[in-house]
């Protein structure tokens, strides 16, 4: 199938995202032994975002340069919409001036749907609201496949504030669905309706989602749930399900620990998780110019590459 | 001047009429149902292979702000839904909160609007949920009853003294029973859905422990309670304990909540944002039951009209609500009495006798003669199908697009008067 868009990983089967992570893999192979892309020379990404980012603008940005393409950043704050204008009028807008794709971060959960239903262009969801951040899952996912050679048969416990995570929705359905099993913890207040439904184990107790797990799978929690009344407090929060060398001694040796970023540092993990060699942060984060450079050339070179995952692909 | 509607199936089933005779209509009222022929000089419509059926009232409208323009298109709607009578919750722009706001609206529907308009006063002041509004001078200058529109009054000593002092006006208060803190900035209904489409949610219970509090201080204070519209099982079971307990309360179910449920959102289709939330399908199996048991008086279509800029954004931003009463009979007659969910008997009281009896109104909502021909006339085989390019762009707001309906009503009359024909409907001729 041929997608316009990279709105949800949901509308994609498992096998196109095998795909996708092989060939990113493939690139990012190509990159590190110094070969010049330039298969997306004349294209302009436009990075529309209406939330702040570090990791997610600036791997768009280098994978665009990587690829020979253009970036150009418009934040919300210091544009036209701050004039009240629409983010249908905005995205058809940018299209009219020639973008030829747009990577779109939104407070608003499918953000992302409505402004792929309003232009031509490529539309690359690049986190809406609680909904979805697909690259997200994609860089996830290669840096498992990275570790481990395979994600399926992989025990994955996903902590945290499963509630307002895009992150945790995405990966839930694509773990899920390429064969991991996914257990989910955190503070009940804090897990939302349905979550086996979406292919997730629900487990409170965070050493019982660990004792079994290959992957640990860290979600930030924003300070603000406190005053929401979610978390009774942000240190009861650290105490019983922050990431610590003791809770992490009762996973198996050698367990991996993994973190959409930014980490809170002494709430969500301690220190010395974060930086002891089973955490991957900053591996996840490097993956994601590979990944956000497979989604360009895939959504923007056309279907040609599918065929070639993985294998020498001739631009 | 005299008229009759020849050939028709005059159905009121309150009122124990179904037959096919003819009605005659003079000086605006019903005169009488007869079986013999027309008088002399009448002016006969010939209605063969119709439904004859009282003008529909809605106990739910919100069309949002006040003026001619506003009030033209309400009407229009209206009449080719089959409506005659429309109930106006308060929180309009500028919202009717005193008895110069409520006359100045009635003087404005008697230049631009040919249906009745039943307007409700602000129950608080200002609508702001703290002390009580004028509801003597609200219901002199016309209200029909007292609300705060879609604002669920929080103040249980408030509410329990509107009750008691809205007694001695003999009128209802109409309650939309959402608790603001429950709903929070939720947008949909809790469910799996809401969450794999990472919307923030309202629990069910948002509405029910506001309609269990509700009932109860009905229950101690007197008084007429009524809901606007209920969408969860539970304030159902709720509702149909208090009225076994002989409590005066009662309730309606919207036409969008007995035809939809949270499922089909599926797309941030804007057009499905309404509020209360669609329920699950368990939720509309209850509203359905509790129209066929009798615990619900009354369909409303809770028509919000808006304009594509308000609803062509993102779910979050987008406005309430969807415009329905030009497709709401065709679309309860198709869904729920085609498909033998609702017999056809039970819609047409919900959607006339049942309101009526809320307003408390004897005139209307019925074919017994001596009351207001306020009369409709369905031809159950028109069909159409509801596309965007033949609605007025504040009305495209609606879930239902590219939905085949069939019932349209073709003849709707206000007081004896043709008020609405379906272009195809041919002309009412007169008979010498």
């Amino acid at each position: 199938m041929l997608h316009k868009d990279l709105l949800s990983l949901e509308d994609w089967s498992c096998t196109e995202i095998q795909h996708l992570i092989d060939f990113a893999f493939d690139l990012k192979v190509r990159l590190k032994m110094g070969e010049r892309l330039t298969h997306l020379a004349g294209q302009k990404l436009v990075l529309l975002f209406y939330e702040r980012s570090t990791r997610t603008k600036m791997s768009f940005i280098q994978a665009a340069h990587l690829g020979g393409a253009q970036a150009v950043t418009i934040a919300a704050s210091e544009s036209s919409v701050t004039k009240g204008e629409s983010l249908v009028d905005t995205v058809r807008t940018l299209e009219a001036i020639g973008a030829s794709a747009i990577a779109l971060r939104h407070p608003a959960a499918g953000a992302a749907t409505l402004a792929a239903s309003r232009v031509s262009i490529p539309v690359i969801n690049a986190g809406d609201g609680w909904h979805a951040h697909p690259t997200q899952t994609l860089l996830d996912l290669l840096t498992i496949q990275e570790k481990y050679g395979h994600i399926d048969g992989l025990t994955v416990a996903i902590i945290g504030d499963i509630l307002h995570s895009r992150v945790a929705r995405s990966n839930i359905d694509a773990f899920s669905r390429l064969g991991a099993r996914v257990k989910v913890a955190g503070p009940p207040t804090l897990l939302p309706t349905g979550l086996s439904q979406l292919g997730a184990e629900i487990v409170t107790d965070p050493a019982a989602a660990i004792f079994d797990a290959d992957i640990i799978y860290l979600l930030r929690i924003q300070s603000e749930r406190q005053a929401e009344g979610y978390l009774a407090s942000l240190s009861e929060y650290n105490q019983l399900w922050g990431l610590n060398r003791d809770l992490l001694a009762q996973a198996p040796a050698g367990a991996l620990v993994m973190h959409p970023g930014p980490a809170n540092i002494g709430l969500e993990v301690n220190y010395d998780v974060a930086s002891s060699p089973q955490a991957l942060f900053t591996r996840q984060v490097s993956n994601g110019v590979a990944v956000r450079l497979a989604v360009l050339t895939m959504l923007l070179r056309g279907e040609k590459q599918w065929s070639k995952h993985s294998q020498a692909v001739a631009f | 001047m005299v008229k009759a509607l020849t050939g028709g199936r005059l159905l009121d089933p309150a009122a124990n009429i179904d037959q096919k005779d003819t009605l005659i209509i003079e000086n605006g009222l019903i005169k009488e149902i007869t079986a013999s022929t027309p008088p002399n000089g009448a002016e006969i419509i010939d209605v063969s292979g119709c439904l004859v059926v009282p003008g529909f009232i809605d106990l739910s409208c919100r069309p949002g702000s006040i003026n001619s323009s506003s009030l033209v298109s309400l009407g229009q709607a209206a009449l080719q839904g089959g409506f005659t009578g429309l109930t106006i919750l308060p929180d309009t722009k500028p919202p009717l909160t005193d008895s110069l706001r409520l006359a100045g609206l009635q003087a404005l529907a008697q230049q631009h609007c040919p249906v009745q308009l039943f307007p409700l006063g602000a129950l608080s002041r200002n609508l702001a949920g703290a002390e009580l509004a004028d509801l003597g001078s609200l219901a002199e200058a016309g209200g029909r009853g007292f609300s705060d529109g879609l604002r669920w009054p929080t103040d249980s000593k408030l509410l329990l003294l509107a009750l008691k002092y809205a007694a001695t006006f003999g009128q209802p208060l109409f309650i939309h029973p959402e608790d603001p803190a429950l709903v929070a900035s939720g947008l949909m209904r809790e469910s799996q859905t809401a969450t794999r489409l990472g919307l923030p949610a309202i629990p069910a219970a948002a509405e029910e422990v506001a309609v269990a509090r509700d009932l109860l201080l009905a229950q101690a204070a007197g008084g007429r309670l009524h809901f606007v519209h209920l969408s969860a099982a539970n304030s159902i079971a709720l509702l149909r304990w208090a009225q076994q307990q002989g409590t005066a309360v009662s309730a309606a179910a919207s036409l969008a909540h007995l035809l939809l449920t949270y499922n089909d959102i599926r797309t941030y289709n804007t057009n499905f944002k309404l509020q209360p939330p669609l329920g699950s399908s368990a939720d509309q199996g209850a509203l359905i039951t509790g129209l066929r048991d009798g615990t619900l008086a009354a369909i409303v279509t809770d028509h919000t009209p808006a304009s594509p800029e308000q609803k062509d954004r993102e779910f979050s931003a987008a406005a309430w609500g969807g415009s329905f009463l030009r497709h709401a009979f065709p679309l309860l007659y198709t869904r729920l009495v085609r498909s033998g969910k609702l017999d056809l008997a039970t819609l047409i009281s919900c959607l006339t006798a049942g309101p009526a009896k809320v307003l408390g109104l004897s005139q209307i909502g019925t074919l017994a003669p001596g009351s207001l021909a306020n009369i409709t006339v369905i031809d159950p085989a028109a069909a159409v199908t509801i596309s965007a390019q033949q609605l007025p762009l504040n009305e495209q707001n609606t879930p239902f697009l590219g939905q085949q309906v069939a019932g349209l009503p073709v003849l709707t009359l206000v007081k004896g008067v043709v008020a609405y024909a379906k272009e195809d409907f041919s002309c009412p001729n007169t008979r010498p």
